[in-house]
């Protein structure tokens, strides 16, 4: 059994009138999402690890001109001000909806959120902390989410790397070659995530799948300040 | 599995920074209680809270930058009483805040990243991140820095939680019930809220092995991590504790125990009606009948929400080195509603013990347990 990708997929979702008293992101339909994948087992331990990006800095302009407009947060329901107004909330939402009982955590590490919430989720799957693991993020304007679901499968063992680098934009050949070393052999670094990919998940996603299909890959994720992370993913003996 | 020591750290507490201070406001207050109000503009914004001392609290600005200004201080201080004088190669932070970021009131933008500002300033060059899981945030970020370190992808890990009180908590947890009218009674029948505290704490991570070539002193290990969900309801704990018995068991078993081998359990605690219930319910069914010392510092200490779990990370510490508990103030006895637990009242209870185990809790249902273990240099 290895560690693999059951699951990812989007949506949009409906951003709602301002301001909130109901959901900004569209429960239902995150729900609904996780529903159609029918390898998400509920009973199952499930661990729940999200990218928080830019996103905090909407949310907190939004929660900060209701407490100045109206001189408080009393327009909001309490329910709306943990699941709207925190930015764990939508996915604290996501949890109770599908009894995800495992570890939960939102990783704000600006531009690296992503790739720092997948090695999370691979490493409590490796440890046994969780059984299946949700990685995923959104994005306020337009309204969209993003899901993954990681799990044990038939598969060959998935193995990954982390390094982390800082003063670069780029991946330094030096950082991509200890991660070939790391990994046991060459890797592929994938282009940049497209301007619509949801924090890079779709980037890391594709990733995955071609990890598991027996390739060497490596994801790179930097922030402005130079704070840089580099995924590399194997599969295969 | 790579052990991984504590070899430094800094607090900042309404008791100050100074540990006599510290341990003896725990075990006996009195409560600093100070009135914090809002801007002229927000009349209406204010309530009695456990403040820093004004010479320790960061010079007057919006919170954000005042949260950024003490993080700053306290990496600063956990480095030069490790020996450094300056960031080590590779050296990471792992910080739990709920209002670093997520409190903009009086910018016309949103808070500027935290940890592009500290990595510059400090000469961060490994891992870095906030977890936002609001009460609950230090010990998730304190678990995070032990991956790393476990993973071998830091060589040294700044990790805890800080924050201050703003507008926006005063307003969210009035309009949310959840503030005491007077002083905090964690676990007592009459308890009715809890008091907004703030401060936090920083410790520098490493493994053991590395700590004890390198000659540092090692003060105590985090030798078990553990994560759990109560997937309940957006504002009130599960009844019966499910994610706290989750991440309790989690974090026993990461550290090769049993429950049996802990001797105090720092609680979440901070004096809510609706958390008591579910707490009280998961220590019962993680220590069965035996039982374990418990108290809740917060009673003390009052609730600094992301600098909440690092604050309490300290009074471990210092249990672990007194070889002491430290009791629950303002309460007389555990409320006969809740499920029987070894609450520790009245006066601090000495013993012989290696392990305590600290659990957070969060709006929201995220729970997170740490267990912290007596280092060679208290032994």
């Amino acid at each position: 059994m290895g560690i693999g990708l059951l699951q990812a997929g989007s949506l949009a979702t409906d951003p709602g009138p301002q301001p909130l008293k109901k959901a900004c992101l569209n429960a239902r339909q995150l729900v609904a999402l996780t529903a159609t994948w029918p390898e998400l087992e509920m009973g199952r331990l499930t661990g729940i690890y999200q990218a928080a990006g830019q996103e905090k800095g909407l949310v907190t302009q939004e929660l900060d001109q209701l407490f100045t407009t109206h001189g408080g947060l009393h327009l909001l329901s309490p329910v709306a001000m943990i699941g709207e107004y925190l930015p764990y909330g939508p996915f604290a939402r996501l949890a109770m909806a599908r009894q995800c009982l495992g570890p939960f955590a939102t990783h704000c590490g600006d531009e690296l959120s992503a790739a720092q919430a997948l090695t999370a989720a691979l490493a409590d799957l490796a440890a046994g902390r969780c059984e299946q693991a949700f990685v995923g993020g959104y994005r306020r304007q337009p309204g969209a989410v993003w899901l993954m679901l990681l799990g044990h499968q038939e598969a060959p063992p998935l193995r990954w790397q982390a390094r982390y680098t800082f003063g670069s934009q780029e991946p330094q050949p030096a950082d991509l070659g200890a991660l070939a070393a790391d990994l046991g052999r060459s890797v592929t670094l994938l282009p940049p995530a497209a301007s619509d990919d949801i924090l890079g998940l779709d980037r890391l996603a594709m990733a995955l799948r071609r990890a598991q299909a027996g390739e060497a890959v490596a994801v790179w994720q930097v922030t402005a300040d130079g704070r840089g992370l580099l995924v590399g993913l194997a599969g295969g003996a | 599995m790579t052990r991984i020591a504590i070899t430094g750290y800094a607090f900042v507490s309404p008791y100050g920074d100074d540990e006599a201070a510290f341990w003896q406001g725990i075990c006996h207050g009195p409560v600093p209680l100070s009135t914090w109000s809002a801007t002229p503009a927000f009349p209406d914004v204010s309530c009695q809270a456990a403040l820093l001392p004004p010479d320790l609290a960061p010079a007057s600005g919006p919170l954000s930058e005042r949260i950024v200004a003490l993080t700053e201080d306290l990496c600063l201080r956990t480095l030069s009483q490790a020996g450094f004088t300056a960031a080590p190669p590779g050296l990471g932070l792992a910080l739990g805040t709920l209002w670093g970021e997520h409190d903009g009131i009086g910018l016309d933008h949103p808070p500027a990243p935290l940890l592009g500002r500290l990595a510059t300033t400090l000469g961060l060059e490994g891992p870095m991140l906030t977890i936002s899981v609001a009460c609950a945030a230090g010990n998730a970020a304190m678990a995070w820095a032990c991956d790393r370190l476990r993973l071998g992808e830091a060589t040294m890990m700044l990790a805890g939680g800080v924050d201050l009180v703003g507008p926006l908590a005063v307003d969210a947890y009035s309009y949310l019930g959840t503030l005491t009218s007077s002083l905090p009674r964690p676990f007592a029948a009459d308890r009715d809220g809890f008091l907004l505290g703030e401060g936090g704490a920083i410790f520098l991570l490493e493994p053991w092995e590395q700590a004890m070539a390198a000659g540092r002193p090692i003060l105590a290990e985090i030798c078990g991590v553990g994560g759990g969900h109560d997937a309940d309801h957006p504002t009130r704990p599960a009844a019966d504790g499910r994610g706290a018995v989750g991440s309790m068991q989690r974090a026993i078993a990461d550290a090769g125990l049993t429950a049996a081998q802990i001797g105090y359990v720092n609680a979440h605690g901070p004096g809510t009606v609706a958390n008591d219930i579910g707490e009280t319910a998961a220590i019962a069914t993680v220590f069965g009948p035996e039982g374990v010392p418990v108290s809740s510092t917060k009673a003390a200490l009052g609730h600094a929400q992301g600098g909440a779990n690092a604050l309490e990370a300290i009074a471990c510490l210092l249990a672990l080195r007194q070889q002491t508990r430290p009791p629950t103030l303002h309460i007389s006895g555990l409320d006969p509603a809740l499920s029987p637990i070894d609450c520790i009242v009245g006066a601090p209870r000495p013993g012989h013990f290696s392990h305590v185990l600290s659990l957070a809790a969060s709006m929201g249902g995220a729970t997170w347990t740490l267990i912290f273990a007596r280092g060679p240099a208290w032994a």
